[in-house]
């Protein structure tokens, strides 16, 4: 009986506290960061939608950080990931077009990406592609094009090279510690995942003004703001949201949606057509009206990622005001002629518009302060094999 | 058959606290055989909710078949069951519908065997026996509802594959257990990462002429991964239009401790209290497709019930209360709060009155009012009811007889 009364005495100690009236607490979004990853992501934006098999943490992210860098990790060790996704340029390359380890070029430009954990749907157009860790396969082993150029046949000799590295052999046993194999193809896409998810960008001048700043933008750069936001330039409707996109995705999201758009660039024929290798999702989809189609990325920093579009086929900013104020562009000869403008599959919102040169500056002014220092020159994301 | 009726009658004459009793009274199944049929059926002057709307305790992550009783005349229970038991070993098959399940349910099936006067080993699909309030049939009880801690905490019972080994000092009244579970029974939910589930229990009874007593205590822990409110799935839509029902499921380790205790005494009119508290904490996280967030969910389910009997009337009455605190993280919380409806700040409770009078050795009657706060909204209804139970075994010459 003493015993039975002691156990039952010993028992309510361990018992969780109740208190005494009902309730249900929300923490702040700072604690859970704080708890597990340092995202570096303010209050008015959700965290990032993470794979619950995943997780992020710092240890991940200091390997991948290493693996994003390392040329060691491509066929000939030549190139490394870093080689296309370049900080200072907000990870594009400055190409038009990308340039594999083997000379060969990509059919597409590099993608900045800044804040990438957001995106529902990778690279320019694939719906389908919608997790970090299938993508990165695709530089790495891809061969159409060799990007990286690693193979089967020479995986094992990076392997290798990494069990060998000191360096490498504290990062794998930091961010793996339970595993029973290090070195494995899984951890390094999934350190490299969780590395460029860390990438994120909330700090420019915009940021600043919309977080209450006013002094954060210029005078133009505010009236810039006006116009961007305005039904007169139809900007926002497809470069909106906390992200400057409207393909976003994040822990508050409850319908997934992946848009794509045709925005005129080609009309080949007249008959809507696009170059080939270069036609958008209809590649995926095989639908005609999907031709010409690709993501509508995110604006941030965009003032550092020229050339544009996705086939680097503009160059710079002023220009693609110009293409969008004349609804599309028209290609007078060549192969690629036809009119853009009139291309039946573009997109309802690139109906052209007209800018004066004030205008048009305040609106450039506005692009440019989406340019966030900080991210661009931030040491948490630069290239470790730099530092003393 | 007459002679088989006055037998049967103390089983029918129950409240909660004497079909507890009846479990103490030898550990296992004797050797011989049994058989036992239960019709129970109530009209409810009222539901809870209405037919086009979900039941969730406000604030309770819910599962399993604690579905709310429908207006209207509606079948509570219909169970057979059935034991053998030969040479120290025997075997249960209950089987049935109740109002949760849809169709018939193989409710038990086990097997077991006695080691020596003091041990059982048990094995198959079986309701625990943590706490004697657990698998609380209205026909068992004065009550046609379960008590709201098992709606809210067990998905109305507790019922699941598993292995149990009990033990018991009869001189001192002792009994303990423990039972291990597979782990597909709310709250715990097994699928890839789980681990099952397992529940230790200790409890004293005892009972003299004109009085007895127990009380007891257990601990369980269950893992659950990605487990969904099945209760209103596609499958088991119970009328609802599954489409627009959201769909979240909650992944993590669930404790629960509980306390119970019993009063009983007099001989030709009884007077009885009983009582139960349990502490419940989940932790892990909720998810739906897109988004999710780490809680932390704590409660406490307490009731008392005190009655008074005849042979064939008895009048009870019974009080319950359940409390909890949530906590959610997370720029997802508030959503998926809304979603599980977790977001509230009142404790839910009943109180609950009962006259049942046994019409003959077969039949009884039930009538009972009930004041409900327990899906946001009070409600008073009235539920009048009937309950036929049939038992036979080898242990009664006139039933082998006939």
């Amino acid at each position: 009986m003493r015993f039975t009364l002691q156990f039952i005495a010993f028992t309510l100690m361990l018992s969780p506290a109740c208190q005494d009236q009902s309730e249900t607490r929300f923490q702040s979004q700072e604690d859970t960061s704080a708890e597990t990853f340092a995202w570096n992501i303010p209050d008015n934006v959700p965290l990032p939608f993470i794979p619950p098999d995943k997780p992020m943490t710092e240890s991940r992210f200091e390997l991948g950080r290493h693996l994003f860098y390392e040329k060691r990790l491509s066929g000939n060790e030549t190139q490394s990931c870093a080689s296309c996704h370049q900080q200072d340029k907000a990870f594009t390359d400055g190409r038009a077009l990308a340039l594999g380890s083997t000379g060969e070029s990509h059919p597409r430009s590099s993608m900045s990406l800044v804040n990438v954990a957001y995106v529902p749907t990778l690279t320019w157009a694939n719906p389908n592609l919608r997790q970090l860790e299938q993508q990165i396969l695709l530089p790495l082993f891809g061969e159409n094009p060799i990007e990286q150029g690693l193979t089967e046949s020479s995986f094992p000799r990076v392997q290798d090279q990494l069990r060998s590295d000191p360096r490498y052999q504290e990062l794998f046993a930091a961010a793996f510690p339970d595993a029973n194999e290090l070195y494995t193809r899984d951890q390094i896409v999934d350190a490299l995942a969780v590395f460029v998810r860390g990438l994120t960008s909330f700090n420019s001048p915009f940021d600043r003004f919309q977080r209450g700043e006013p002094a954060a933008l210029s005078a133009g750069a505010q009236r810039g703001r006006q116009l961007f936001f305005s039904e007169r330039m139809e900007c926002f409707h497809c470069h909106g949201s906390y992200n400057l996109t409207d393909s976003n995705f994040d822990r508050t999201t409850s319908f997934i949606e992946r848009p794509f758009h045709n925005t005129g660039l080609f009309n080949i024929n007249g008959q809507g057509d696009y170059p080939s290798r270069n036609r958008g999702i209809f590649e995926i989809s095989g639908k005609s009206s999907d031709m010409g189609k690709f993501r509508a990325v995110s604006l941030r920093n965009i003032a550092v990622t020229a050339p544009y579009m996705h086939d680097g086929s503009i160059a710079t900013l002023s220009e693609v005001l110009d293409f969008y104020a004349a609804g599309g562009r028209h290609i007078t000869s060549g192969p690629l002629s036809g009119d853009g403008r009139k291309n039946p599959f573009k997109d309802g919102f690139v109906t052209g518009f007209t800018l004066d040169a004030a205008e048009k500056n305040d609106l450039i002014e506005f692009l440019e302060s989406f340019t966030d220092q900080d991210f661009i020159s931030n040491p948490r994301f630069a290239d470790p094999w730099r530092q003393p | 058959m007459q002679r088989i009726a006055l037998r049967a009658l103390p089983l029918l004459v129950v409240s909660s606290l004497a079909s507890a009793h009846e479990e103490e009274a030898t550990l296992g199944i004797p050797d011989g055989w049994s058989a036992q049929s239960t019709v129970a059926g109530s009209y409810r002057s009222l539901a809870r909710v209405k037919s086009s709307e979900r039941w969730i305790i406000p604030g309770f992550l819910m599962g399993g078949e604690a579905l709310p009783m429908p207006r209207g005349f509606h079948l509570d229970e219909a169970m057979l069951s059935g034991s053998v038991g030969q040479n120290s070993s025997y075997a249960l098959i209950k089987i049935g519908q109740h109002t949760g399940a849809d169709g018939l349910e193989l409710e038990h099936a086990l097997v077991g065997q006695r080691l020596g006067a003091a041990g059982v080993l048990e094995f198959g699909r079986m309701s625990s026996v943590m706490t004697p309030y657990n698998s609380p049939h209205p026909s068992q009880t004065p009550f046609s509802d379960s008590p709201l801690v098992y709606d809210a905490f067990w998905g109305r019972q507790y019922n699941d594959m598993g292995l149990r080994a009990r033990a018991s000092l009869k001189d001192l009244g002792l009994e303990t257990g423990l039972e291990v579970w597979q782990g597909d029974s709310f709250p715990a939910e097994r699928k890839d990462a789980a681990k099952g589930a397992f529940d230790v229990y200790l409890r004293h009874s005892m009972r003299t002429a004109g009085l007895g007593w127990s009380f007891g205590l257990f601990h369980y822990q269950g893992e659950a991964d990605r487990r969904k409110d099945n209760r209103y799935s596609a499958e088991h839509n119970h009328g609802l239009d599954t489409s627009t029902i959201p769909v979240y499921w909650f992944s993590g380790r669930t404790q629960v401790q509980g306390l119970h205790a019993s009063l009983e005494f007099g001989e030709q009119i009884t007077f009885g209290a009983e009582g139960e508290m349990q502490l419940s904490r989940s932790e892990g996280e909720l998810r739906d497709a897109t988004r999710l967030s780490p809680l932390e969910s704590k409660a406490r389910a307490h009731w008392a019930s005190a009655y008074f009997k005849t042979d064939t009337q008895l009048a009870a009455i019974r009080y319950e209360r359940l409390l909890f605190e949530n906590e959610l993280s997370g720029a997802a919380a508030t959503a998926l709060a809304t979603a599980a409806n977790l977001i509230g700040d009142k404790d839910p409770y009943r109180i609950s009155a009962a006259y049942n009078w046994q019409w003959n050795p077969e039949l009884k009657l039930r009538g009972e009012w009930l004041r409900d706060f327990t899906s946001g909204r009070k409600k008073d209804m009235g539920v009048v009811g009937f309950v036929w139970s049939y038992r036979i075994s080898s242990d009664s010459p006139t039933a082998v007889m006939e």
